[in-house]
């Protein structure tokens, strides 16, 4: 072993680089494992994802169906469709490993939003730590984008209605609209083409993008150390924390197998995505309210919203209730947390070299209020999309009540905004700042 | 970072790895059985998957007890990358250097716009994309199982989805048919919303109003397909009717308008 090691180093020289890679320290906040969650969970997706890749058939073609799925022995069904039936059936393990694939994916988003939460509100984000925001905001890109592909895939019904959407939405773009849609679908709506591009997006080019920038990501944070709740022998000038290995390698292994864990429980009990149940995606078949994933409800939502008088003409071009739902919006709220950086430097101005400690949110009014709202809105707009259920369980017309939740979507962030501001303001006005008494240690010159 | 600089507070505790390997090895007996299990008896995901679950749980829940003091750890203290500020510019070189470097961007740029041209072989033009349809005059409504209607087949208010004889697969070709009440009269129309294309399936019959249940844009099948409310902007194109020598409905025509979302 030491022998083989040996030969090693002598070839790549890596006995340095894993020492201080070993050396590197971590500090003890549990929201710091956000993050952590995020990168097995992608473990678990790859993993899982390379098993069903084996068994899928990207193809939108029918034929008579004869294959293990009983109920569906005899129907003519998409290829795409009928492999995922089989998977379920047939395939040993194949339907628990789809399950994990789904919670894998629900957990990955979930604890992007709550990762990128965390460096929001506590001021992690802040220059030298942009970068390493605007890639995390890429990542969170992609992985709504992969999200998306994925449950078009199978060809049910959800995935179906949910490639149509992505035809209206890349045609809604204006003036160059037909051209994409027309580009990426090459056939009348579906063809026999979008499955297979979507495919190679989701399997390939999705996720290569995703491990490079998560490279990228993990890349920066070590390179400018991670930051840390400002306490006790915290300073500016020093990382306090404990060794990759073996403390926050321990750490780390419990994280792993809490996510393995959790995703495993979950494909037991909850039979997520049940293609079975929705049936193959064909218009003649098609029948109520289906919805996205919750990562995209607030899409879904703004397209119930914005109402058909927005729609305007100019110079040969339409510019439509999808376009503002599907690309104006997104284009907003990823423009703004992007441009945020910027922004917070100007209302917060500090020595780039102060940066390294964590601010309390409710230091930070501005700050706080604005995500607090953004996060309102966001969530006002996704509830949207279940206007039916709301309508029907009010018993009120399903227009009524979207005028009076398009009302309230575009006023209670604002109201929420000042609150908070004006409360925090408040409050840092009347507590006194806490302050620790930070040992000082010697400035060190950093060398690399 | 030189490892020499790091100030080490106290000893590090010493781990105990028999539970650990124990759970590892059992783990690893455990998972050969479970498959096992799988691959003879085609189990259903139940409690096989529940017992996995278990396993991972318990490894998680062991390694945190086994190394529980690594969780108080006590810290230890490096220093931070300082900012670096106002570095030495690059210097690309003066004068023909600097006309060189210009050659050469503009050599690859044109490069890559040259790549970006296979991108047009991906489809054919839009209108022979977006619009197209299997409705021509004297093509028959079939229903879903293949019937060629007549109008007394749909009773008034009764509502059908159609397909064209010519092409009974082809989803944009997709119509529903309406019989209205009271007048008796039939009609058809594209059964794909004109907001973003999902498939309008909802018959009102007493107000004659087809509603798509995506995002509830209501048309006036008595009117034309108008818009009444929703997202959509544009009124559900209608399909002409006729009826043949046989007494079954056709198309005397196709839509009357694109059918679908429109493109921006
Ligand atoms: S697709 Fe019909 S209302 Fe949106």
């Amino acid at each position: 072993m030491a022998r083989l090691g040996d030969a090693l180093d002598d070839r790549t020289g890596f006995r340095g680089p894993l020492r201080r890679a070993v050396g590197r320290l971590f500090p003890g906040a549990w929201s710091f494992l956000l993050g952590e969650v995020t990168l097995f969970s992608l473990v678990g997706l790859l993993l899982s994802g390379v098993y069903l890749a084996l068994f899928f058939d990207p193809s939108a073609s029918l034929a008579p169906y004869h294959g293990a799925s009983t109920p569906y022995v005899g129907r003519t069904l998409p290829g795409a469709f009928a492999s995922v039936l089989d998977l379920d059936a047939r395939v040993p393990f194949g339907l628990v490993v789809r399950r994990f694939h789904h919670f894998s994916a629900h957990l990955f988003l979930a604890s992007l939003v709550a990762h990128a939460a965390r460096v929001y509100f506590t001021g992690a984000f802040r220059r030298p730590r942009d970068l390493t925001w605007w890639v995390g905001l890429v990542l969170l890109a992609l992985a709504l984008i992969n999200g998306f592909s994925g449950y078009c895939l199978p060809f049910d019904m959800r995935g179906g209605t949910a490639i149509r959407m992505l035809m209206t939405t890349l045609g809604s773009v204006p003036w160059i609209g037909g051209w994409l849609a027309t580009l990426a679908f090459g056939a009348p709506f579906p063809g026999p083409l979008i499955l297979g591009r979507l495919y190679i997006l989701h399997v390939f080019v999705g996720p290569a993008l995703i491990v490079a920038l998560l490279g990228a990501h993990l890349f920066l944070v070590i390179r400018l150390t991670h930051t840390d709740h400002p306490g006790p022998g915290r300073s500016e000038r020093l990382e306090v924390g404990s060794p990759l290995w073996p403390v926050q390698t321990m750490r780390t292994t419990v994280v792993a197998f809490l996510v393995f864990g959790w995703c495993a429980l979950m494909s037991t009990f909850f039979p997520v995505e049940a293609v079975e149940v929705y049936g193959p995606f064909q218009y003649t078949n098609a029948y109520a309210p289906l919805l996205p994933d919750w990562f995209l409800m607030w899409i879904e939502g703004a397209f119930r919203l914005l109402p058909r008088q927005l729609d305007f003409h100019l110079i040969g071009a339409h510019f439509s209730n999808p376009f503002y739902g599907a690309v104006v919006l997104p284009l907003i709220v990823f423009g703004g947390c992007a441009l945020y950086p910027l922004v917070d430097e100007r209302i917060y101005p500090q020595p780039l070299h102060g940066r390294h400690l964590l601010e309390s949110p409710s230091d930070r009014p501005f700050r706080t209020a604005f995500g607090a709202s953004g996060l309102v809105f966001l969530v006002f707009v996704s509830m949207a999309a279940l206007d039916d259920r709301a309508a029907s369980a009010f018993r009120a017309d399903v227009w009524q009540v979207n005028v009076v939740w398009g009302i309230l979507t575009l006023s209670v962030p604002p109201v929420a905004f000042a609150a908070v501001y004006l409360w925090l303001r408040r409050r840092r006005a009347t507590t006194r700042p806490q302050t620790f008494l930070v040992p000082q240690m010697p400035a060190r010159k950093h060398s690399s | 970072m030189q490892p020499g600089e790091r100030v080490v507070r106290t000893q590090q505790p010493k781990p105990g790895f028999r539970i650990p390997a124990a759970l590892a090895a059992a783990t690893a007996v455990g998972s050969t059985i479970w498959a096992y299990i799988e691959y003879a008896f085609r189990a259903r995901p139940s409690l096989l998957v529940l017992a996995l679950a278990v396993v991972l749980f318990a490894i998680a829940a062991t390694t945190l007890l086994a190394f529980r003091a690594f969780f108080e750890f006590p810290s230890v203290q490096g220093p931070r990358p300082l900012p670096v500020s106002e570095a030495a510019p690059v210097v690309l070189g003066v004068g023909t250097r600097r006309g060189f470097v210009a050659l050469l961007a503009s050599a690859f740029s044109s490069l890559l716009a040259i790549l970006l041209l296979p991108l047009r072989s991906l489809g054919p033009r839009p209108s022979q994309v977006l619009r197209a349809t299997a409705w021509r005059n004297g093509v028959r409504l079939l229903t879903a199982d293949g019937v060629a209607l007549r109008v007394s087949d749909v009773p008034p208010g009764g509502f059908t989805p159609v397909v064209p004889a010519a092409s009974p697969d082809d989803p944009n070709s997709s119509a529903v048919l309406v019989r209205l009440r009271p007048s008796g009269q039939v009609r058809a129309y594209s059964r794909i919303c004109t907001h973003a294309g999902c498939a309008v399936c909802v018959f009102m019959p007493d107000t004659s109003l087809l509603v798509c249940p995506c995002h509830h844009s209501t048309f006036d099948v008595a009117a034309g397909g108008r818009v009444v409310s929703g997202p959509a902007s544009r009124p559900l194109p209608e399909l002409p009717l006729a009826v043949d020598a046989e007494g079954r409905l056709v198309a005397s025509d196709d839509f009357e308008g694109p059918i679908g979302p429109v493109a921006g």
